[in-house]
């Protein structure tokens, strides 16, 4: 009898913990139920060793996940905006056809914006320096990139001394007035001048003159067209899956959850109890 | 040297004096009012038979007025107070002031009376006053010093710098330049750095690039940071006082290049950069308020002879500046170096004094004897004496 009572009384502490409800065994499956127990044993000190964190089961997990409605037209225009930032002029006309989702900026301003960024990074700067005023004149007064690059490009086409030395004085000078953390940028692009010919500056400055440079100008200018356009710097669904893995590294530290470990597909691990749930 | 007290000294007198000036004023003034005024009276008085009554009592009102005054007594407070402060301030001055400094002075050292006649003639050389410099030579019937040429020039290259004027001292430079690479010394780049910033200014940025293609381009391996400050400072060339390089503007510039240049100067000469005679005279007057305490107070009490002394009683504490050569002290004996009982380095790298080893070698009865430092075996005569 006595015996009888300790099993209930832990059979009770399992279901507060776990939220599952155990049939009580009756004397007729005395063996099955004496399995069970053993069971209910083993979960007991699977429970005891993780004591500090909550435990959520998948199922359960899956439940909380149906209670977030998101309409279709967010998801939409989610996907609109990534299309609308990272340029795919094409992908953006055919979705705005088949979803009827309108994009925050027409098409004719990612193109304009996609040319800028294009001859930036082919090197056509004053082609690009053309097209960028025509968007928005201000850009081009507060970007040092661009600037120290149109500096550079003047060097390697070999203009005058006096000329390229004039260039310096009237657009990068006054960046560097207005933000001294370009100051030691300035200082190693001017010192450039000291020299006749490409090929007499050492290796360790020719990096200012590397091609690569180009790519990085270009990513930053079409950022600052974007901000000036939509306020934005980098797609909305860059910052979501920001925040998802922000949010999910503070769970960690307090729950045992199934964590969404392979973004690109949304695959969770699996968490079950370990007896089969009836 | 505590000059504080001295100056408190004769403020104190100065004060007591100006006291006593206008305390005697005051009472002057005062006498003469009262004579001025029975003057007076004596003048208003009428002729008649009793006038001669009339000034004698005039005259005794006089008086007794001079008596309720009582000047002298007055005076006397003021003279005592001045006095006991004159009486105290030679006191002052003959503690803090050595009067007698020949006390410290050995006469039975014999100076080498040529040596010193070179070591004051290239002091003349040195501070530019040739002309004293060869009068004194032709007096002292010294032959040329070999290093007025060198001076001469120096001086010449010096005084262009202070016009600004940085010709002769880049000429010098570029020729020497091997010697100063040896030395490791930058005055070559400082010099071209100052002429870089005397060209922007005074003319214009073409040539100041022209000129730092042709001769600063060649130092960007030692001194790319500096080059890269000078190629961007170009740019706030008409207001460099409000750009990010203000500093150029600082005459510490010119300071630091002119003595980098004295001091890389001499330095080839083989002369030391300060006047010898400059050294001995500045470091002897930080060593003498030592010397001359310790004459007045404890060699007056132990009767000793400084005459016959062979090493400084006291420690002289000199400046970094004036410390030439190391000391050694025995870490046995415990004992400073000397002449006659130098350091010794042993075979295992250890040094020990002379006399040190000699009595742990028994005066050279045994030929070895183990190192107080390491377990080796030391060999006396493989023991070679160190000259720092």
């Amino acid at each position: 009898m006595a015996d009888n009572e300790g099993n209930l009384n832990e059979v009770n502490q399992v279901d507060e913990e776990n939220q599952y409800i155990v049939e009580e065994a009756d004397e007729e499956n005395q063996v099955e139920a004496e399995n069970e127990e053993a069971q209910i044993s083993e979960n007991e000190e699977f429970v005891i060793q993780e004591q500090p964190k909550k435990l959520i089961m998948s199922d359960v997990w899956e439940q909380y996940l149906t209670t977030a409605e998101i309409r279709k037209e967010d998801m939409n225009r989610l996907v609109m905006n990534f299309l609308v930032v990272e340029g795919y002029l094409e992908a953006v006309e055919k979705f705005q056809k088949e979803s009827g989702t309108k994009p925050e900026v027409g098409v004719a301003s990612i193109s304009d914006r996609l040319a800028v960024k294009r001859d930036i990074e082919s090197g056509d700067l004053e082609d690009a320096v053309e097209k960028l005023n025509a968007i928005n004149p201000e850009i081009l007064k507060t970007n040092f990139s661009l600037n120290q690059q149109r500096f550079i490009e003047r060097i390697r086409i070999g203009v005058t001394i006096k000329e390229t030395f004039n260039f310096a004085e009237k657009e990068l000078k006054p960046l560097v007035e207005q933000n001294l953390a370009f100051l030691e940028e300035l200082e190693k692009t001017m010192a450039i001048l000291r020299f006749r010919d490409l090929p007499d500056i050492p290796e360790a400055e020719r990096e200012l003159l590397d091609n690569s440079r180009w790519f990085k100008t270009a990513a930053e200018v079409n950022a600052a067209i974007l901000t000036s356009q939509t306020g934005l710097k980098c797609p909305k669904l860059l910052d979501l899956l920001k925040m998802l893995t922000w949010t999910q590294n503070q769970l960690d530290e307090k729950v045992e959850y199934p964590r969404m470990s392979v973004l690109p597909t949304g695959q969770l691990t699996v968490i079950n109890p370990p007896w089969p749930s009836e | 040297m505590e000059l504080k007290s001295i100056k408190d000294a004769f403020d104190r007198v100065a004060t007591k004096q100006k006291l006593s000036y206008s305390k005697t004023n005051e009472i002057v003034h005062m006498l003469s009012q009262e004579i001025d005024k029975a003057l007076s009276i004596l003048e208003e008085t009428p002729s008649s038979d009793t006038m001669l009554l009339d000034h004698r009592s005039i005259l005794a009102d006089v008086k007794k007025v001079f008596m309720e005054i009582a000047p002298i007594t007055q005076l006397e407070a003021t003279e005592k107070e001045l006095h006991a402060a004159l009486t105290k301030y030679p006191k002052v001055l003959e503690k803090q002031l050595n009067p007698d400094i020949s006390k410290a002075y050995r006469h039975n050292v014999e100076f080498d009376t040529h040596i010193v006649n070179q070591i004051i003639a290239n002091f003349f050389y040195r501070q530019g006053m040739f002309d004293i410099g060869d009068c004194f030579v032709a007096e002292t019937g010294e032959s040329e010093c070999s290093t007025r040429q060198s001076f001469v020039e120096m001086y010449r290259i010096l005084e262009a710098m202070k016009r600004r004027d940085l010709e002769p001292a880049l000429n010098w430079a570029v020729s020497n330049s091997d010697k100063l690479k040896e030395a490791r010394s930058d005055l070559e780049m400082k010099l071209h750095s100052l002429h870089f910033l005397e060209i922007a200014r005074g003319k214009n940025s073409k040539e100041a690039i022209d000129y730092a293609r042709k001769h600063i381009a060649t130092f960007a391996d030692s001194c790319l940071p500096e080059i890269q400050k000078l190629m961007c400072s170009l740019l706030w060339n008409r207001k460099l006082d409000k750009s990010p390089y203000s500093e150029f503007l600082s005459p510490a510039l010119w300071n630091n290049a002119v003595k980098e240049l004295t001091r890389q100067y001499c330095n080839l000469l083989g002369e030391s950069s300060e006047s010898p005679l400059s050294i001995t005279v500045t470091a002897g007057t930080q060593a003498l308020p030592v010397l001359l305490k310790y004459m007045n107070v404890v060699m007056a009490n132990k009767k000793l002879d400084w005459q016959t002394m062979e090493q400084l009683p006291v420690d002289a504490q000199l400046s970094e500046e004036f410390q030439f050569h190391s000391v050694f002290v025995c870490p046995v004996s415990k004992e400073q170096s000397s002449d006659d009982n130098p350091p010794m380095m042993m075979s295992c790298g250890h040094v020990l004094c002379k006399q040190t080893i000699n009595k742990m070698s028994k005066n050279g009865s045994k030929s070895s004897f183990k190192c107080p430092y390491c377990p080796t075996d030391v060999d006396i005569s493989r023991c070679r004496q160190l000259h720092f």
